[in-house]
């Protein structure tokens, strides 16, 4: 402080109060006040330095992932019809599955989910921060909000820290006064509706199974199944993805989730019906 | 043992013959024994990396944490014997850090702060699953300049039953059975799997159950296995149980020393 | 050869083909390197090494800890090399570049026996092993006590990777050499008897050993003189040991993995070898 004497000493204690106020701060809302670097350490550098691939195994940020989401029509007046989400629940730092019983669906709100794809600490956070968003406009304006709204939120919040390290591939999947609507967001601020979509490292082996067997109109049991038989064939052959496979089917009144499935006995199950043999059998 | 990790079979084989082609240019113009390495020592490095190991378990009334309590400065030298890296928050809250142990002081400090206050707010101790969310949101809060730390809570939740929560080091938190963190985690955690969550066994098998006398012996072997074949664990086994209803018990058991 | 030179040649990938040493998958490894692939890492013998030399003989002795990274590779690897009968060579570094020098250096030094019939000297095998890791200027990775008792008495030398050479009463190298020394430098005399040498090494080691994590699991003694050379080891001090035995055994009965699938294959013997030998 310019001009100090020591008289200024007696206001000591008064910092010390303020001091200790600001270690045990908590962050106002909408407002995180996320620690930088130094001047001049650029974070995405610093990032790859420390907890890039040549980091130590526990240092590394959890990621990788397959998720898809659809949207059917019944095809009898039995079915509900609505969305399918289903997501596989393998965790990895590199090559080392950190987890394998991560729950990759996150709620927002009574009728709707976000899916976790790319850096898992950033879904997890930013998720949670618009579902609060959700939770504070509902109560706000007395309505339900649209899919379309909360994941603008999300984007634009994503855009905001465009360029910074972030690592979000999410899909908002609901339903709204609009009817079932799915969402892509990721963290390049990029943001687009669709009917069927995947995201993650095996997002191409799941799209291969949703185009070839997705129908827009389908009963019930037949688009879980398609849930489950896309996400098993893309934890096989797609080693960034596994364990099991997490399920959730949003339908005009309810959001059902349904048990967690093996993804290996998933693959004995569809075995059978492919007739293929399990056991790797030598030619003589 | 030498092979290349990392470059993955693909499809489009001249493309990536393309790509390696045009690396193998670059390199031969500019050889790393000109130039990379002296920039890699320019680089800032605020981190330390102090070795060991910490696992937590938990079962159907109890929660069981344990960690060496060597400490070590470049994987190499031993800096002490009996370093403390569990932490006894509250009554029902263990919190275990591997790492950086500067981040893991100023961790557990915050987290001390924050529980403090809490009690002066609300006369009650935090619940484990309170602390969990806030432990995850706090490192999250240090998103662009992270704690170098792989937490561990732990303890015994509202309704009796032991939880452990893991986090990766910007707080990607999740609550399983089982968790290890630190340098034996890749041996430790595949032995836990094997035999806490009995992966292997087959379905009609008869699988023991998880009793504190063997999850208590699990720990101990485990941590046993670690320090025959990872050079930064061992000296001493602190072992801290917490039984619902009953006060937090901490032990001390020997490694091996070298 | 000019730098430029060097340049040229290890980027045609023409360098020492058919020599002792192959360049050609420097700028390779590289390029795969810079394409996203992590390299293999060494076996380094993060190691602790000691030699004391006494009236009339010398001790060496070597822990047995070999380590990849992080992980213990080998709990009973054997550092002590034997180069002739009356000279011995410790080695701490690259497990692979040891083991390749130290047999480059017996054999020299009996073709050298034969071709003169005497002992070879320890000053001989100290200048072949430095002339030879000069010439790589330190890239190979091998760090040497060499040790030995010839005609002209008890001799113990340092090799350093880069060719640097130094003679020592008594000295210690490798990753646990900080904490062995502080016990030779505190207890060393001139002219010990053959049992004080002894202890002495095995005290260093252990403290080595126990303050350092690279080194452990157990320890080899050789101790030299005119007229003999004996062999000790592996000695486990007692901190090496496990403290306590497991709590639970793991033996999985019959039954608890699942078979997929069954089959039988059945063979004729045509023939049969003996390949015990």
């Amino acid at each position: 402080m310019w001009g100090e004497t020591f008289d200024d000493f007696e206001n000591d204690e008064v910092e010390m109060v303020n001091a200790k106020k600001n270690l045990m701060i908590e962050p106002a809302h909408n407002d995180f006040t996320f620690q930088g670097l130094p001047l001049g350490i650029q974070p995405v550098d610093f990032m790859k330095t420390h907890f890039g691939a040549t980091a130590g195994k526990s240092m590394q940020f959890r990621k990788g992932t397959t998720t898809l989401a659809f949207v059917y029509e019944p095809a009898t007046p039995n079915d509900k019809g609505g969305i399918i989400v289903a997501v596989d629940s393998r965790a990895s730092s590199g090559e080392y599955i950190s987890s394998k019983s991560v729950m990759k669906i996150l709620d927002i709100g009574d009728r709707m989910v976000a899916t976790m794809a790319g850096g898992a600490a950033d879904c997890q956070f930013w998720t949670r921060t618009v579902a609060k968003y959700c939770t504070l406009y509902e109560l706000r304006e007395k309505t339900n909000i649209t899919v379309s709204a909360a994941s603008k939120y999300f984007a634009n919040v994503l855009y905001g820290y465009k360029g910074q390290g972030l690592s979000v591939g999410s899909m908002v999947a609901g339903y709204d006064k609009k009817g079932p609507q799915i969402f892509k967001v990721d963290s390049e601020g990029d943001r687009c509706s669709l009917k069927v979509c995947s995201v993650g490292s095996g997002s191409l082996n799941a799209y291969g199974i949703l185009d070839n067997h997705f129908k827009p109109k389908m009963t019930d049991e037949e688009a879980r199944k398609l849930g489950l038989r896309a996400i098993m064939h893309a934890t096989y052959r797609d080693s960034g993805s596994g364990g099991v496979c997490n399920l959730c089917h949003i339908t005009p009144t309810e959001k059902i989730r349904l048990p967690p499935m093996d993804v290996s006995k998933l693959w004995y199950e569809f075995a059978g019906e492919i007739s293929r043999d399990i056991a790797y059998e030598p030619v003589e | 043992m030498a092979c290349f990790n990392g470059i993955t079979a693909s499809a489009d084989a001249t493309n990536q013959m393309h790509s390696f082609k045009q690396a193998m240019r670059e390199v031969s113009a500019k050889p790393d024994w000109l130039s990379a390495r002296h920039i890699e020592r320019q680089r800032w490095n605020p981190y330390s990396m102090e070795g060991g190991s910490t696992c937590a378990i938990s079962g159907d009334n109890f929660a069981i944490v344990a960690s060496d309590t060597r400490m070590t400065a470049n994987d190499i030298n031993i800096l002490t014997r009996d370093a403390e890296k569990i932490q006894v928050l509250n009554d029902s809250i263990i919190l275990t850090t591997s790492g950086f142990y500067g981040d893991v002081l100023q961790l557990t400090k915050v987290l001390q702060s924050r529980l403090h206050k809490y009690r002066f707010d609300y006369r009650a101790d935090m619940s484990v699953d309170l602390c969990a969310e806030l432990l995850s949101r706090n490192l999250y809060y240090r998103r662009f300049f992270p704690y170098y730390t792989g937490a561990i809570l732990a303890g015994i939740d509202e309704h009796g039953k032991g939880a452990v929560f893991s986090y990766d080091p910007i707080g990607c938190i999740e609550r399983l059975g089982y968790s290890a963190s630190g340098a034996a985690e890749p041996m430790i955690i595949p032995f836990l799997d094997c035999q806490i969550g009995h992966v292997t066994l087959d379905e009609g098998y008869e699988k023991p159950a998880l009793t504190m006398e063997r999850a208590i012996s699990l720990m101990k072997d485990s941590f046993r296995g670690a320090a025959e074949r990872e050079i930064s664990t061992g000296d001493k086994i602190h072992l801290v149980i917490a039984e619902a209803g009953k006060p937090i018990v901490q032990k001390f058991l020997p490694l091996r020393e070298d | 050869m000019a730098s430029t030179d060097v340049k040229n040649t290890v980027s045609h990938m023409e360098m020492d083909r058919g020599g002792a040493f192959d360049f050609s998958n420097c700028i390779r490894n590289q390029a795969m390197c810079k394409m996203g692939a992590t390299a293999p890492t060494l076996t380094s013998t993060g190691t602790t090494i000691v030699a004391v030399s006494y009236k009339g003989g010398l001790v060496m002795g070597a822990d047995s800890r070999a380590t990849a990274g992080n992980i213990v590779a080998d709990k009973h690897c054997e550092k002590v090399h034997k180069l002739t009968e009356s000279i011995y060579a410790c080695g701490a570094g690259t497990a692979a570049d040891l083991d390749q020098v130290t047999k480059m250096l017996s054999g020299n030094l009996r073709l050298l026996e034969l071709n003169t019939g005497r002992k070879a000297r320890v000053i001989t095998a100290l200048r072949q092993a430095k002339q030879h890791l000069f010439n790589y200027r330190g890239y190979i990775g091998a760090y040497l006590l060499i040790g030995g008792v010839d005609p002209t008495g008890p001799h113990l030398y340092m090799c350093s990777a880069n060719g640097t050479t130094m003679a020592f009463p008594f000295t210690a190298q490798g990753s646990g050499s900080y904490a062995a020394i502080t016990i030779l430098e505190r207890d060393f005399k001139v002219d010990m008897t053959k049992e004080e040498a002894e202890s002495l090494v095995q005290r260093a080691l252990e403290a080595g050993m126990h303050g350092d994590n690279a080194s452990g699991n157990s320890l080899n003694v050789v101790i030299i003189e005119p007229n003999e050379t004996v062999f000790k080891g592996p000695i486990v001090p007692e901190f090496c040991k496990r403290p306590e035995p497991n709590d639970l055994s793991y033996k999985f009965q019959p039954g608890a993995t699942k078979v997929l699938k069954n089959k039988v294959y059945k063979y004729d013997i045509v023939e049969s070898m003996d390949i015990s030998h």
